[in-house]
């Protein structure tokens, strides 16, 4: 065969011209968020709740515990009563988020037909390698605990947590004081919650924000090791109260720690509001029994510098 | 589907052999030439808890590989029918996900310089900097493309070659599509007054894109990812001097935690060499140098690119397999250098027949990076793994390095020395000293502080006659870290030309924890015959990591018979 020079040297430049002209340049790969609003309505008719800044708190640190849990899990119920009797213990000292994932929380009908599994819970769960270690497994303040061998799970296989938490419970000092109000609108399915802090010292870093929806005391199955076999089967509580359960992230970033807030430090006495509109979470059963979890976070550490719940103002 | 796929096969080689038969008629394969080559490896698994030998429910692994290929004249095509019942441990499950198939067939066509293939087919560019596709059967690793390449030779000294193509996926097709052009010019080729010239010189270039839909992500990404390379090489009489640098434009993927730098890197390498002398001094540096069809793909998959590893490659049990260095494609920098000398023989050290020294030193740091979202590495990249926006870094690059910036960190280091003697006709040893310094946190995920490793090795072979000949090895690793000081220790006999016989045994017998000082004894038989070859073994394998080339994968601990056939038809 003879070639065709010119063909095959056209061909030739045609391939390079499909590799040439085949490169995407971004300069921008995440706009930059704009969640510091002043003040805000979605609805001119509706506005967004007020909080009372004389009455939050600015002793102290709050103590925020994620509670890793299943409704297979036979053990938790008993942690939970040490949890909920600690909380109780140190009234408005605590805020839990119970996040039910991995195998102990997988859905299996007819003994435990809830799915209490969330994407932003199964996250989390990732994230910290949580099925390395067993369940329960709860974060403190998602910090190390130098005092604890530099743990940051704590559980019945290592350091249980209630420990770390009175320690975190003492402290009485914090660079944040932060307020919240959540009302939920029924016609128009929708939140406006409303987050003020005021920054207590100069501070210099980034923070995050990170917005929870949690519903309380949801009726359901739960393996229970303390449960009486003969009144539930297989030791399988049906009416079971779960509390303090993880429904849904409603910050709109990505990030685990929530939405950028308070961008480049700040000096003492500033305010910051904050407010977002949201959904009520599909997955709600009662929205009368829905609170609204603030965590305030740095994310260089991903350590909780502030938090606070609210219930939620059904109107 | 595994019927239908073995009815195919069975079909393919029906109908090939039917156009054979076909010839003798005067068929469309007159003349046409079959040849091909058959590779199994079986391992049956037995429970053996002490060395951490996994369960296997099936009890067996199998691989094997068939390739045929049919030419004639121009024309050539070919198939490769793989199976993996199921795959044998340490090579990816998702190989089983189909028992049996032909995951490689193709089709070529050469011609006055020209030549074009459609299906499956292998190709590099220079040294794989910025393109390799390539089979490491040993390692599960087969990045084939499956599309078409050109290549082209319009006139003498200047190869031009272009494909465009998707990765093989285990037993699918990568997301991403790859395009690639390549120009080569050879001086001496092209001139004829440079054709006895003591001068050789060659350059080429590459370019290469990749196209990926950016799916659903918080991120804007980039769906169309280019890259380029320039090469060189040059001899003169006993020198020669080559070197490569490559560009990715921002390719943010899982593995750099999605940053938009641009990657780089750089090999370069001189050699020496005359008549029983020989120096070679190689510098690598890459940085975000990982370049794959899939952003999202995870460890030796859907490389486009190849970045070998810049040490030495051992072949002694104990030097290849405990601590054998692996690529990193994020950022790495390293030297090497290599000396090889004979001392003649009759001279009073060389002996009646000569003694060989070869000496290599290899080095492998980290790079230095200044990362911008935060002072600390470990919380920088905790920050860009949340894949949020970061008002310290808008552009998400990272960090920042220079190409030629020496790191802190020990990565890998190999000092290593080899004296090779014969004494006698009939009698010749080989001695070896490693010292290797090892990050088995970086390349294993082990916590532990980098392994520090002596190594000696010596080597016997006698040959009792003609025929008859034994072989020996023993070793001895010494360390203080990992799993501690090993022996190794091995008889071989072989009965020229058909039979070789094998009996070895490694020794944990410093292994920290007392259970775990255990004997991994192992013995082969191998028949050779013609091109083809069967071993059976029976014994235990020790959990290890293989490599070739600066890539690995994880052996794990097996106890049981295994059975290896290549065959070449």
């Amino acid at each position: 065969m003879k070639t065709n020079r010119s063909l095959l040297t056209l061909l030739a430049l045609c391939f390079s011209l499909l590799a040439f002209n085949a490169c995407d340049k971004v300069e921008l790969p995440i706009p930059e968020p704009n969640v510091v609003i002043p003040d805000g309505n979605v609805n001119d008719s509706i506005t967004f709740p007020t909080i009372d800044s004389a009455n939050i708190n600015r002793s102290f640190k709050k103590t925020y515990v994620e509670e890793y849990t299943g409704h297979q899990c036979i053990t938790c119920p008993f942690n939970t009563k040490l949890l909920l009797a600690q909380a109780k213990d140190n009234p408005e000292r605590m805020v839990i988020t119970a996040i039910h994932a991995g195998q102990f929380a997988n859905v299996d009908p007819p003994n435990y037909p809830t799915d209490f599994n969330t994407p932003f819970g199964t996250e989390l769960f990732q994230h910290y390698g949580i099925s390395a270690h067993p369940i329960p497994s709860a974060i403190i303040n998602r910090r190390r605990f130098s005092t604890f061998g530099n743990s940051m799970i704590f559980n019945g296989a290592t350091q249980f947590w209630d420990e770390p938490i009175d320690e975190v419970n003492a402290n009485n000092e914090t660079d944040f004081a932060m307020g919240v109000a959540a009302d939920y609108i029924d016609s128009l399915d929708l939140f406006y919650i409303r987050v003020s802090v005021e920054v207590l010292n100069d501070v210099s870093d980034n923070y995050r924000l990170l917005v929870l929806c949690l519903e309380d005391s949801v009726i359901a199955p739960q393996l229970d090791g303390q449960a009486d076999p003969d009144i539930y089967p297989g030791r399988i509580v049906t009416d079971y109260a779960h509390r303090h359960v993880l429904r849904a992230k409603l910050s709109q970033d990505q990030s685990l720690s929530g939405d950028l807030f308070i961008n480049g430090g700040a000096a003492a006495n500033t305010w910051f509001d904050y407010t977002l509109n949201a959904n009520m979470p599909d997955n709600v059963e009662d929205p009368e029994k829905t609170s609204i979890v603030v965590v305030l976070t740095d994310p260089a550490t991903e350590e909780v510098l502030q938090a606070e719940e609210a219930h939620v103002n059904v109107r | 589907m595994f019927n239908k796929l073995l009815k195919g096969f069975v079909l393919t080689t029906f109908i090939f052999s039917g156009q054979l038969h076909a010839q003798e008629g005067g068929g469309i394969l007159d003349g046409a030439q079959i040849h091909g080559n058959f590779d199994l490896y079986a391992q049956q698994y037995n429970r053996d808890s002490i060395i951490g030998a996994p369960i296997v429910p099936e009890k067996s692994g199998i691989n094997a590989f068939t390739n045929l290929i049919v030419t004639k004249g121009k024309f050539s095509a070919g198939t490769r029918l793989e199976s993996y019942m199921p795959p044998v441990q340490g090579f990816d499950p998702r190989f089983g996900e189909q028992p049996i198939g032909i995951p490689f067939r193709y089709a070529s066509f050469d011609d006055e310089g020209l030549s074009i293939t459609v299906g499956n087919f292998y190709e590099q560019f220079g040294n794989g900097l910025i393109l390799r596709a390539y089979e490491e059967r040993g390692l599960g690793i087969d990045n084939a493309f499956d599309g078409l390449r050109v290549k082209y030779t319009p006139f003498r000294g200047l190869h031009l070659k272009g494909l465009i193509g998707n990765q093989r996926y285990y037993w699918q097709k990568s997301d991403g599509i790859v395009r690639a052009f390549d120009t080569e010019v050879q001086f001496n080729e092209m001139f004829s007054a440079m054709e006895s010239s003591a001068l050789r010189f060659t350059i080429g270039g590459s370019f290469v894109s990749k196209f990926q839909q950016a799916g659903n992500s918080s991120l804007r990404l980039p769906e169309n990812v280019a890259g380029g390379a320039g090469r060189f090489q040059l001899n003169y009489k006993n020198f020669g001097f080559m070197g490569e640098y490559a560009f990715i434009a921002n390719d943010p993927t899982r593995d750099n935690k999605y940053i938009y730098r641009n990657g780089q890197g750089i090999f370069l390498s001189a050699t020496y060499s005359r008549k029983g002398f020989g120096i070679n001094v190689s510098a690598k540096s890459i940085d975000n140098m990982e370049f794959r069809s899939d952003r999202e793909a995870g460890f030796n998959d859907l490389f486009i690119n190849y970045l070998p590893a810049l040490t030495r490659q051992h072949t002694y049990n104990l030097s290849a397999t405990l601590y054998p260095y692996a690529t990193q494609p994020n950022g790495e920098i390293g030297l090497q250098g290599d000396l090889i000398y004979t001392i003649p023989r009759g001279s009073a050290i060389g002996g009646k027949y000569g003694t060989t020294i070869q000496i290599n030193v290899a080095l492998v740091n980290s790079m230095e990076r200044s990362y911008y979202a935060h002072p600390n590495a470990d919380t920088a990249i905790a920050l860009l793994e949340q894949q949020t926006y970061l008002p310290e870094d808008p552009k998400r690059l990272g960090y920042k390095t220079d190409l030629l910036a020496w790191g802190d960190e020990v990565y890998y280091r190999d000092y290593n020395i080899e004296i090779d003697r014969k004494f006698t006709k009939n009698f010749k040893l080989k001695g070896s000293y490693i010292y290797q310094n090892y990050n088995i946190e970086l390349i294993q995920f082990k916590v532990s502080p980098n392994v520090e490793a002596h190594i000696g090795v010596l080597e016997g072979l006698h040959k009792l006659s003609r025929k008859h000949s034994i072989r020996w090895e023993a070793q001895a690793l010494w360390t203080e870290q990992d799993q501690g000081d090993w022996v190794f220790g091995l008889i071989e006999y072989g009965y020229s030309p058909h039979w070789i016989v094998t009996v070895l045994n490694q020794y944990n017998y410093g292994n920290k924890v007392k259970d775990l000082r255990v004997n991994y004894p192992t013995a082969q038989v191998t028949y050779v015959w013609r091109a083809h070859r069967l071993s059976i073994g029976y014994g235990r394998q020790r959990a290890g990591i293989f490599c070739v080339g600066g890539v690995c994968r994880n052996v794990p601990a097996a106890n049981g018979l295994t059975l290896a056939i290549t065959s070449s038809f």
